[in-house]
């Protein structure tokens, strides 16, 4: 396997997460931006409530990023959870430096044949250059209350942005933390609502999927997978095509039982229809992304040393699991890409998102844990 | 030249993909077709000679160009005048705006063919018929358990001695009630004669029952014309052959729903139920081509009785209609929609006196409400009739219902919105076309669950 950009890695999380950020910010001369989506999420707050407790509120500038899904948007059922988001959020940035907002329009004005944007609008509106981000020492993205859609471009964007700044002399770059409040009870309780009819690369990670002049090329598929995703899992299926499929279950988990539990639900599609190896399938650790991404790398690295003869192959990687896991597809996918691998991100959007608490279950009796990563920084060779 | 292509279309994807700024100087690609203009037969040649007399390029889903990029795209090929023909291929978008052609003249410059017009060039074409059934005879003939057999022959269009039974027992039932409905009318009495000469012409019990019921009808009919012109002495008449004939469909159709007689079998009701559209088509034809697998291995021969076809049919759709919230956007909201439209076909197709025979399938705005319902989605309202337009979008594009623009009828134009036929199946409608009822905006609004916020 080549060298990995990753390793070691960072990644703090629980106890931990104090251990690291309240010295961390108690040495001063820090300026953050602390990147955060508005939504009904819950978790919305989490992140940014516990730097503030860590002594960091009066060094932060807060971005918000707010979506418009639509009119028609089955989340806007969940404007009281929202509003009480945004309550607690305008209560902990009285705190903080200073306060902006970006709106990123999910749909193309063109009715009546409206197409998704919200991943190439939150490459153009959220970070749109390196000067927007050189001013700070440190910039989080709490990915916490942001869909895939949205956090994946906007993190590949970042990286993007601070790969570029390297090659400039005397520039000095910000450290890129990516916050997840985590909880897999609540993931699986928020669900996707009119799923899409058709998956899309995400935008950055297409361009080699969707060429014509590949079109022979064997296609290698990598789903994360995660509870509840069976249309999305059959739709990038027939998006994709696969000629061989590799997925990866998130074993450690939490609930030892989870990857077995994973292996009930979609045996039939699985093994019945889409006649996958048993020895295909990749264990993820549900609580380490960098894991993940070690594991996604290696298996496309594979692949394309053993089809080298063939002219090398196409990887595709879908994640419909915990924001945590998918975050190691990302950057396993983002890494190769610079490689110049032939590596797609595919992702399947919904309409809106709904949050179906079961009974006796209220938001305040979840249980989550912060986990901080560390994406690019002093620690993996800033000048 | 493909490792050419191959690089121009690898730079052009890698612009598209990159987060970078575009340098403009270092564009790759190219703005126009040029292309087309190269590919003559003269430059295509092997050992001197062309190897082709025409060449026709194919550009497929044009629908998925976005509204500018798709206005470019045709005004460059008709500027370009090129030497080939080129074909476009793009699905009529739900609610989108005709587009025509600038400065150019049909049939001259370019010629439009709808593959619904294709099919269906008037209501009586068999050319859909025709070709699917061609796929599947093709598909029996590599199957041994079909028996030699094609796979229509094997959709039994009759029925078995128990259901013959049964049917008699209808027959009877009818034949009593006709009887004692008609009491002491001479009108009545001779067309109930009619039906009884008929009757020994043929040994069908299925025809039978349909006569008798399609004479109910007509008694229905003549009674309601006499109270609305007053006159409670109804003249002595002949059976209306032409009104007997349309009245028929419907007294099928009511006596399967009455008496729980299957209604949706035969090769022709199946290709009837596909909405001219292949892909349905399979997902019919496959349950039943397994099922006439399953018959033939346990050795119960490859012919399918009516009532399993009408079941397999049936479940099918009842299969598609469970899909509908988790395949359409606002599925709940769309079957909702779907449910009120077809309950009132429903209302509308089983009136005792079948005013719309064989049925209502489709409802219909006229033109000027289309334009308007259109309107209020470009602009992004957030009201009813936005709500109602995103709906029937939904519809459309999810191949839910079937659009005929401006059709007309009784001095209007209407845009007209036929079921799709599958749904006809779940909601025990007929699957013939012609059937529609005009409404109001305000009706369909009424239909629709608001959105929730």
């Amino acid at each position: 396997m080549t060298e990995l950009r990753w390793d070691p890695y960072f990644l703090k999380s629980d106890d931990d997460f104090i251990l690291f950020w309240e010295p961390y910010l108690a040495q001063g001369n820090k300026k953050i931006l602390f990147v955060l989506g508005r939504g009904f999420d819950p978790r919305m707050c989490n992140g940014l409530r516990k730097i503030v407790n860590c002594g960091g509120g009066s060094v932060i500038d807060c971005l918000q990023i707010a979506y418009n899904e639509g009119p028609n948007s089955p989340s806007l059922k969940h404007q009281l959870n929202l509003d009480t988001n945004i309550a607690e959020y305008d209560s902990i940035v009285e705190q903080c430096n200073g306060q902006s907002v970006k709106t990123i329009n999910m749909w193309s004005n063109d009715y009546p044949s409206r197409r998704r944007v919200g991943d190439r609008n939150a490459v153009d509106v959220v970070f749109t250059g390196i000067g927007e981000i050189t001013p700070y020492t440190d910039v989080i993205i709490d990915i916490s209350a942001l869909p895939k859609g949205i956090y994946f471009p906007i993190i590949s964007k970042a990286l993007y942005l601070l790969d570029r700044g390297k090659n400039e002399p005397n520039l000095k770059l910000p450290n890129l933390f990516i916050f997840v409040s985590e909880n897999v009870h609540l993931d699986r309780q928020i669900i996707d609502v009119d799923i899409d009819e058709t998956p899309k690369y995400i935008h950055g990670f297409s361009s080699d999927l969707e060429r014509e002049g590949l079109k022979d090329k064997p296609v290698i598929w990598i789903p994360i997978l995660g509870e509840g995703k069976m249309v999305q899992l059959e739709r990038i299926y027939n998006f994709v095509n696969p000629d061989e499929i590799c997925p990866v279950l998130p074993s450690p988990s939490f609930n030892p039982r989870r990857g077995d539990d994973l292996i009930i639900e979609y045996r039939e599609l699985l093994f019945d229809r889409w006649h996958i190896e048993p020895q295909n399938i990749i264990h993820g650790h549900e609580r380490n992304p960098f894991e993940v991404y070690r594991q996604i790398k290696k298996t496309i690295e594979h692949y394309n040393e053993a089809l080298e003869p063939l002219n090398n192959c196409l990887a595709v990687v879908s994640a419909d699991s915990s924001k945590l896991i998918s975050l190691g597809a990302l950057l396993a996918v983002y890494e190769l890409k610079r490689k110049n691998k032939s590596v797609g991100l595919t992702n399947i959007e919904a309409q809106g998102y709904e949050m179906r608490l079961k009974q006796g279950d209220n938001n305040s009796n979840h249980r989550y844990e912060l986990f901080t990563l560390l994406l690019d920084g002093e620690c993996h060779g800033y000048p | 030249m493909f490792n050419w292509a191959n690089d121009v279309e690898k730079q052009v994807c890698e612009i598209v993909d990159s987060y970078g700024p575009i340098d403009k100087d270092g564009l790759v690609g190219h703005d126009s077709l040029f292309s087309l203009s190269l590919l003559r037969p003269e430059y295509i040649t092997y050992q001197g000679k062309p190897l082709v007399n025409q060449i026709s390029i194919m550009f497929d889903d044009v629908h998925k160009l976005t509204p500018t990029q798709r206005a470019n795209f045709l005004k460059t090929i008709i500027h370009l005048r090129p030497p080939v023909s080129v074909w476009l291929f793009e699905r009529l978008e739900a609610l989108s705006p005709t587009e025509t052609f600038e400065g150019t003249t049909i049939g001259r410059d370019y010629r439009e063919t709808s593959l619904e017009k294709f099919w269906r060039p008037n209501p009586n074409s068999k050319a859909f018929e025709r070709a699917i059934k061609n796929v599947a005879d093709k598909r029996a003939k590599l199957s041994y358990e079909f028996h030699e057999r094609s796979f229509s022959d094997c959709l039994k269009e009759t029925f078995d001695a128990e259901w013959e039974s049964k049917l008699n027992g209808i027959n009877l039932k009818l034949a009593e009630r006709v009887r004692n409905e008609i009491k002491s009318s001479i009108t009545f009495k001779s067309w109930v004669k009619e039906v009884e000469k008929r009757e020994q012409l043929t040994s069908s019990p299925l025809e039978k029952a349909i006569a008798w019921r399609t004479l109910e009808i007509m008694i229905i009919r003549a009674k309601r014309k006499a109270q609305l012109t007053l006159d409670l002495d109804l003249p002595v008449l002949s059976l209306d052959a032409k009104e007997e004939l349309r009245v028929r469909e419907s007294a099928e159709l009511f006596l399967a729903k009455e008496f729980k007689i299957p209604y949706y079998y035969g090769f022709t009701k199946v290709s009837d139920c596909s909405s001219l559209n292949f892909d349905q088509f399979l997902s019919f034809a496959g349950e039943l081509f397994e099922e006439i697998i399953s018959m033939s291995l346990t050795r119960k021969g490859p012919l399918l009785p009516p009532d399993r076809q009408n079941q397999i049919l049936k479940r099918v759709a009842e299969q598609k209609w469970e899909e509908i919230p988790r395949r359409v956007p606002r599925g709940r909201d769309v079957q909702g929609f779907l449910e009120a439209l077809c309950v009132f076909a429903q209302k509308e197709t089983f009136a005792p006196s079948a005013s719309y025979p064989p049925g209502v399938t489709g409802v219909a705005i006229t033109m000027e409400e289309y334009e308007t319902l259109l309107n209020h989605l470009k602009e992004g309202k957030m009201d009813g009739h936005a709500n109602l337009a995103y709906i029937i979008t939904i519809c459309i594009s999810n191949n839910l219902l079937d659009v005929i623009p401006d059709y007309n009828q009784g001095g209007k134009k209407w845009w007209l919105l036929y079921l799709n036929r599958w749904l006809c199946i779940k909601f025990n409608l007929p699957l013939g076309y012609g059937g529609w009822r005009g409404k109001s905006i305000n009706d369909l609004i009424k239909w629709v669950k608001p959105n929730k916020k």
